[in-house]
């Protein structure tokens, strides 16, 4: 779960470090259905990411 | 004093070893097997008369302990569906399995098998309705049946029957949606709060709809009971109920503390099969017991062996061990939210060790937001309108946590700086450390290091291996948690380790520490290349605690694109925790 992983840490030090990474977060949620991505968390927490910070 | 657990331990191994020890029936005796009626309920904490709850409407869950025998020490060793019946299901704890975090599919070893399959071979027919979420991949033929049409009705004339009816009414989901107060059965202003709920409108809505849905459960438990002595199978069945983890307001469910874990458990014990049970009708007892014990206890009713790989213990039947003095409890990562705490509690006292007390109980999750109740706590602290014991949740955790259950069962009242209970703090951390490393704690690496290792052996076999260097992460782990500067220099010295796992723990303590370890910021930003994942964005969140976030953000920010096709990840079908 390392794009979980990554998310937490963003959100934990928030500000322009998380707002930062709100397109990749955009991205990732895009592409939630290609089969090797893990569905469901990493997509929540960029949600949260993207909601919080753009 | 009670027995040497670890002697009856042995004990048990030999004789499981006399019983040649694949689940196969014991050849001892003949015996006329005992049908099971299994019923599990959701998410709900003791929230029944039985149990002294003055609130509760519970007419049949009241009489069932009447007729039965009431566990007042009963634990879900996880706070959280999927681990909590990875537990049960295998009988090992999901720590030692690498199945600890909320929903992942990893692979099953070969050494364990789930407990219907020992059933089944036994001659039981064996149905579940419905839930499984075991989180591992399922081995074929655990089950006769198992979807919500399941019934024992279907098994072969004189065929034993095991069978699971799960209840879903009392989920997390049923307080997602308020209802109309005048339709509500129990009274917002009757309810009484845990004094770490503020008292806000939501919240009394949110704890009466609950109490209302237990009293849903009451009746759908009826109802099962009733079609059981309707088929005339009540004088050949043993009745076993249970909530599958506490609950349901926030910091229940998902939470460490006696409202996630303890939970309601009844067991009624036929007249013909009395002697199986551990104790006379109507009995109340406060021996420990925790859901890792379910499945030999499962064996040991049923004449079959209990496998030398379970790691708990049968707690009734013919190979009843002796009582517990500690339940062991655990929490990892809950849905999006990445934590790792370990728990022990004895018959008065819980011990919490926080592995990430840097981060705080209060995260977003996005499943425990949908309750308005929990929406309106982050509001009121977040307006000032909480006392300390309702900002608790949303602030850093403390590294230890040491609560007298007896005197403070919501456990708000922290002993473990308190002198005077000093040498509990210290026999109860022990232990800890203790069981850690008897079932050899995978959860020490973050879960996309354990995920890696999968790639080539399930965790079950890497950790019991010479490969998982568990006392070396262990010691890191300690160390680094405690919020001591004393141990900077050695902290500091982990980051040089080869171990990914011990690198990580040694940034996981700088970040702890925050700008109180400048010294270790070199070090930090060389790891920003480590090869480990884990390590690069441990790294990188203490760096911006430290003036370097110019260096630490992209980083963090490409993390977002590393692929992980091995690592376990949720169905998007299954989607309710």
């Amino acid at each position: 779960m390392v794009r979980v992983h990554a998310i937490n840490s963003l959100e934990a030090v928030g500000g322009e470090v998380a707002r930062a990474a709100v397109g990749k977060a955009r991205e990732l949620v895009s592409r939630q259905d290609a089969p090797t991505y893990e569905r469901g968390y990493d997509v929540r927490a960029a949600n949260h990411l993207i909601e919080m910070y753009e | 004093m009670k027995p040497n657990l670890k002697a009856i331990f042995v004990m048990a191994c030999f004789t499981a070893l006399l019983y040649a020890c694949t689940g196969e029936r014991s050849k001892t005796e003949p015996v006329e097997l005992p049908n099971i009626l299994w019923i599990v309920s959701e998410d709900n904490s003791p929230f029944f008369g039985c149990y002294g709850d003055s609130l509760a409407t519970t007419p049949t869950f009241d009489k069932l302990a009447k007729e039965g025998i009431l566990y007042e020490n009963a634990f879900a060793n996880a706070p959280v569906c999927a681990p909590a019946r990875s537990s049960i299901i295998a009988g090992v704890y999901p720590p030692s399995m690498g199945t600890e975090n909320m929903r992942s599919t990893y692979p099953t070893p070969d050494v364990i098998r789930f407990f219907p399959q020992y059933l089944r071979t036994a001659g039981y027919y064996c149905t579940n309705n419905s839930k499984e979420d075991y989180n591992m991949i399922k081995p074929d033929s655990v089950w006769d049946e198992s979807s919500n049409k399941a019934h024992y009705k279907n098994r072969k004339e004189g065929q034993p029957f095991f069978a699971i009816f799960n209840l879903t009414v009392s989920h997390e989901s049923s307080i997602h949606k308020s209802i109309p107060a005048e339709a509500l059965r129990h009274d917002p202003d009757k309810m009484v709060l845990p004094p770490y709920h503020p008292d806000t409108p939501e919240m009394r809505h949110d704890w009466a709809l609950y109490y209302d849905k237990i009293e849903d459960l009451d009746g759908q438990v009826a109802a099962l009971l009733q079609e059981l002595e309707d088929a005339g199978l009540a004088e050949n069945t043993i009745v076993a109920y249970y909530g599958d983890h506490g609950g349901v307001l926030a910091r229940s469910k998902r939470f460490l503390y006696e409202s996630g874990t303890r939970v309601p458990m009844i067991w009624r014990f036929p007249k013909k099969y009395e002697k199986l049970a551990p104790a006379a009708a109507g009995t109340r007892t406060d021996r420990l017991v925790s859901f890792v014990d379910l499945a030999p206890t499962m064996l040991s009713l049923t004449n079959v062996a209990i496998p030398e790989y379970m790691q708990g213990y049968a707690f009734t039947g013919k190979q009843q061990a002796a009582e517990r003095e500690y339940v062991h409890l655990f929490r990892g990562r809950m849905d999006e939210r990445i934590d790792l705490i370990r728990a022990v509690r004895d018959e008065q006292f819980r011990y919490i060790k926080n592995y990430m007390p840097h981060r705080i109980y209060g995260q977003y999750i996005e499943y425990l937001w949908k309750a308005p109740s929990c929406r309106s706590w982050e509001a009121a602290y977040k307006a000032g309108k909480t006392n300390e014991a309702q900002s608790a949740f949303w602030q850093q955790k403390p590294a230890e946590e040491l609560y007298d259950v007896s005197k403070d069962p919501w456990e708000v009242n922290n002993l473990a700086d308190d002198p005077a209970y000093a040498d509990v703090l210290v026999r109860l951390r022990n232990e800890n450390d203790r069981w850690m490393r008897a079932i050899k704690d995978s959860g020490l690496m973050p879960e996309g290091m354990m995920s890696i290792k999968n790639k080539t052996q399930p965790t079950y076999d890497y950790v019991h291996s010479a490969e998982y260097n568990f006392d070396k992460i262990k010691h890191a782990a300690d160390i680094s948690t405690m919020r001591d500067m004393e141990k900077l220099p050695e902290i500091i010295s982990l980051l040089h380790d080869e171990d990914p796992a011990v690198r990580y723990w040694g940034a996981t303590g700088c970040l702890i520490l925050a700008d109180k370890a400048m010294e270790a910021k070199e070090t930090l930003l060389q790891l920003l290349q480590d090869e480990s994942p884990d390590v690069r964005i441990t790294a990188a969140e203490a760096l911006c605690h430290m003036g370097a976030k110019d260096q630490a953000t992209p980083v963090l920010v490409a993390a977002l694109d590393v692929d992980n096709e091995w690592y376990g990840y949720m169905p998007s079908t299954a989607s309710k925790p």
